[in-house]
């Protein structure tokens, strides 16, 4: 299945060959939130929490093709 | 000879234009450091109980700490301080830029200013020499003009300016202190404070003075692994602080319409992605750092410009002024920000001001004469930016009203408008909704400011097993398990005890919290800076002790411990339940927090630190000069809301 996925902040960081914040990608039928993070190279220390289709979810929530998911970075002042 | 700092204080009474130097051992020096440390002993020494935080008895005083003004990445700090207007106590804020190096460079490890000038002044600091000058022509005018100005009459395009804007000037009890024109000590008024002493600012210039350190090469071995290590904090490069306003607002802990709600359909186009792709131009630094997080924004040929020479809105500013009063226009953010940086303007405080008013006029609770004609309206950027300018001058009714602060202003109006007030100990919350992050609502009603975001602990960032939790055990030998959401258990507030006091030190030294550097980092720094083989163990120790001292001025100026609370709102849901990941704060379970805060710290149930703790931290003097009194505990009851 395809997926589209947004980085936020941090969760970029040791994503290989990002340039920009979104990247799509072919990955197997029925992964998680948090296995598909492990494919790209995401941190998991990096994430605060995730959306599927612009509604918050579980890490384990499990993927369908066609999902924009997004990834989020805890936030702390500025 | 001294290392890490240059053992001269520079004290300043603008009554009788004169000045001093006030001089230290070394072990003084590293008892306090500098900072929120040195700011509250000055504030327990040398002013009395009751002291009229606008009157000329009261100090500003400007700190930088050990760390500032070494060549090391987040070095650029310094604290300001002095008993706030707004909250009737301790008053501190920190700011980064040049000026703090600049003074440290230039011979001086602060400057205590007390009195009130008979006209508008600045002081000029001169490396050694300092002089008291005329600031008359200067007075009304925004600090960009200010600093052109300055510089242009001292004749050096390279003087670093620390200043007030009209806002300080007319003695709005949230003005900022405003610093290299682009950087703001923005919280607890202390810019009304020097307004209130004629002091326009002060400028400074270091020549070619260099900061004596220990050992250089320690300092360039942390330098070097923060270079080697960027990645760590690409992100406040890329998007900035307001990277994380979507995900907020996804996840409901987004402060929309004055926290009535916590997600904010405008989110979108307010981010700091957005603002990177838009009206980004530059990224900019400060003193010796490599990350450069700061924004620089421009907006030419439209309607509204925007000065980038006013660098550009941060994360609190965009969502303060923004999703808080349900403003969803980038371009008039920026343009408000760049006012605030002008007019003198902490942007957190004023966007909740304002956004108590907008709730008060949704609830039809203000009156014709009260709002001035005025209406009132969330989403009206025009309305943002006009309440602004009027309330840096206090022009008209509801400026005036609203310059006062949002507690004073709802005590004023009453009519329930009260309930609308989102405050501790008078200072307006930051834009950080504690029904997401628990822990963080116990660190608002125990910041020794009134509500503060960054001596604090955000939960969600210990949410995942991460860095943070490795840290927490390697450095403090501590547990530190992933928290829950929810809930203040005794692993939660272990690492908010560890973290919000480190941030304290952080504050003491003039070191930036957003650099990634571990206690380890922060040891070999210091001891590189002064000499002193200091441990990871004393350096924390030395946040308690500044978070102690600060909590004694506030003991001193009567807030008991019935001020360490939260408004009514935290303890209820959102409007139109549109928070997915909020939940509501239960009294009895801060309370108990708070207590087991208590008991870690030393202090009694009472939250006033035992003889015994007092006397570990090496302050026992403090014991007799934290004492109040029936009266002054009296004065502070309009300020607490719960």
């Amino acid at each position: 299945m395809r997926v589209r996925v947004k980085l936020h902040g941090e969760t970029k960081r040791g994503v290989q060959g990002l340039t920009g914040d979104i990247l799509e990608a072919n990955v197997a039928d029925g992964l998680t939130v948090d296995q598909l993070l492990a494919e790209l190279g995401v941190d998991p220390g990096d994430v605060w929490m995730s959306a599927v289709n612009k509604g918050v979810v579980k890490q384990d929530h499990v993927l369908a093709d066609g999902d924009a998911v997004e990834v989020f970075a805890p936030v702390s002042g500025g | 000879m001294a290392s890490g700092y240059t053992g001269k204080i520079l004290k300043v009474n603008l009554t009788t234009g004169t000045h001093s130097v006030d001089q230290h051992d070394d072990a003084w020096y590293r008892k306090y450091m500098g900072g929120r440390a040195l700011i509250a002993y000055y504030l327990l020494k040398e002013t009395k109980r009751g002291t009229d935080p606008l009157g000329p008895d009261n100090l500003a005083i400007f700190a930088p700490g050990v760390v500032t003004g070494t060549n090391v990445s987040g070095n650029g700090r310094n604290g300001v301080g002095g008993l706030s207007p707004l909250t009737g106590a301790f008053g501190n804020a920190e700011a980064g830029g040049y000026w703090g190096a600049e003074l440290k460079r230039a011979g001086w490890d602060a400057v205590i200013v007390k009195g009130k000038a008979s006209k508008p002044v600045y002081i000029w600091v001169n490396e050694g020499a300092v002089e008291i000058r005329d600031a008359s022509h200067l007075w009304g005018k925004d600090t960009g003009e200010t600093e052109d100005l300055m510089r242009e009459e001292l004749g050096d395009a390279l003087v670093r300016t620390c200043l007030i804007g009209p806002a300080g000037e007319n003695l709005v009890r949230y003005a900022c202190v405003v610093n290299d024109r682009s950087r703001f000590a923005g919280r607890t008024g202390i810019g009304a404070v020097m307004g209130s002493k004629n002091l326009k600012g002060i400028a400074v210039r270091a020549g070619r003075g260099v900061l004596a350190v220990a050992d250089p090469s320690g300092i360039k071995d942390v330098q070097k692994w923060l270079t080697q290590n960027l990645d760590l904090v690409h992100h406040f490069y890329d998007v900035g602080t307001a990277g994380g306003l979507k995900g907020l607002s996804m996840a409901g802990g987004l402060p929309t319409f004055n926290f009535q709600e916590g997600s904010f359909a405008g989110a979108d186009a307010i981010t700091g992605t957005t603002m990177r792709d838009t009206i980004l131009v530059k990224r900019d630094t400060c003193y010796a750092c490599a990350v450069r997080c700061k924004r620089v924004v421009e907006v030419k040929d439209g309607p509204i410009d925007v000065d980038r020479r006013y660098g550009g809105p941060e994360y609190e500013s965009l969502s303060a002024l923004g999703n808080n009063n349900g403003v969803d226009d980038l371009i008039k953010l920026a343009k408000a920000n760049e006012r605030c940086a002008a007019l003198g303007l902490d942007s957190i405080s004023v966007g909740m001001a304002i956004g108590w008013a907008l709730e008060a006029a949704q609830n039809g609770l203000l009156t014709d004469a009260e709002t001035g004609g005025m209406k009132l309206e969330w989403g009206n950027g025009d309305l943002v930016l006009d309440l602004i300018e009027r309330i840096a001058t206090r022009n008209g009714p509801l400026a005036d009203l609203l310059a006062e602060g949002t507690a004073r202003a709802s005590r004023k109006v009453g009519r329930g408008t009260e309930e609308f007030a989102l405050v501790v100990k008078g200072q307006e919350f930051p834009m950080h909704e504690p029904r997401i992050k628990h822990a963080l609502g116990v660190g608002y009603a125990l910041s020794p400011t009134g509500a503060d975001h960054m001596h604090n602990m955000h939960d969600t960032g210990f949410q995942r097993e991460g860095r943070g939790h490795k840290i927490m055990r390697e450095s403090w030998g501590i547990k530190a398990e992933p928290v829950q959401a929810h809930g203040l258990d005794d692993n939660k507030m272990e690492i908010w005890y560890h973290f919000a006091h480190w941030r304290h030190f952080l504050d003491v030294v003039g070191m930036c919290h957003f650099l990634p550097y571990t206690p380890e980092h922060l040891t070999q720094l210091v001891s590189a800076a002064t000499g002193w083989d200091v441990t990871k163990e004393e350096l924390l120790e030395t946040g308690i002790r500044a978070a102690t001292l600060a909590r004694a001025v506030n003991l001193r100026e009567g807030y008991t411990h019935d001020a360490d609370v939260l408004p009514k709102r935290m303890y209820g849901g959102f409007r139109n339940d549109n928070s997915p990941t909020g939940k509501a704060m239960d009294a009895a379970e801060v309370e108990d927090a708070i207590q087991r805060v208590f008991r870690r710290a030393g202090y009694d149930t009472e939250g006033r630190p035992t003889a015994a703790t007092l006397s570990k931290l090496g302050i026992a003097w403090v014991s007799e000069a934290m004492q109040s009194s029936p009266a002054t505990v009296e004065t502070k009851r309009e300020l607490v809301f719960a």
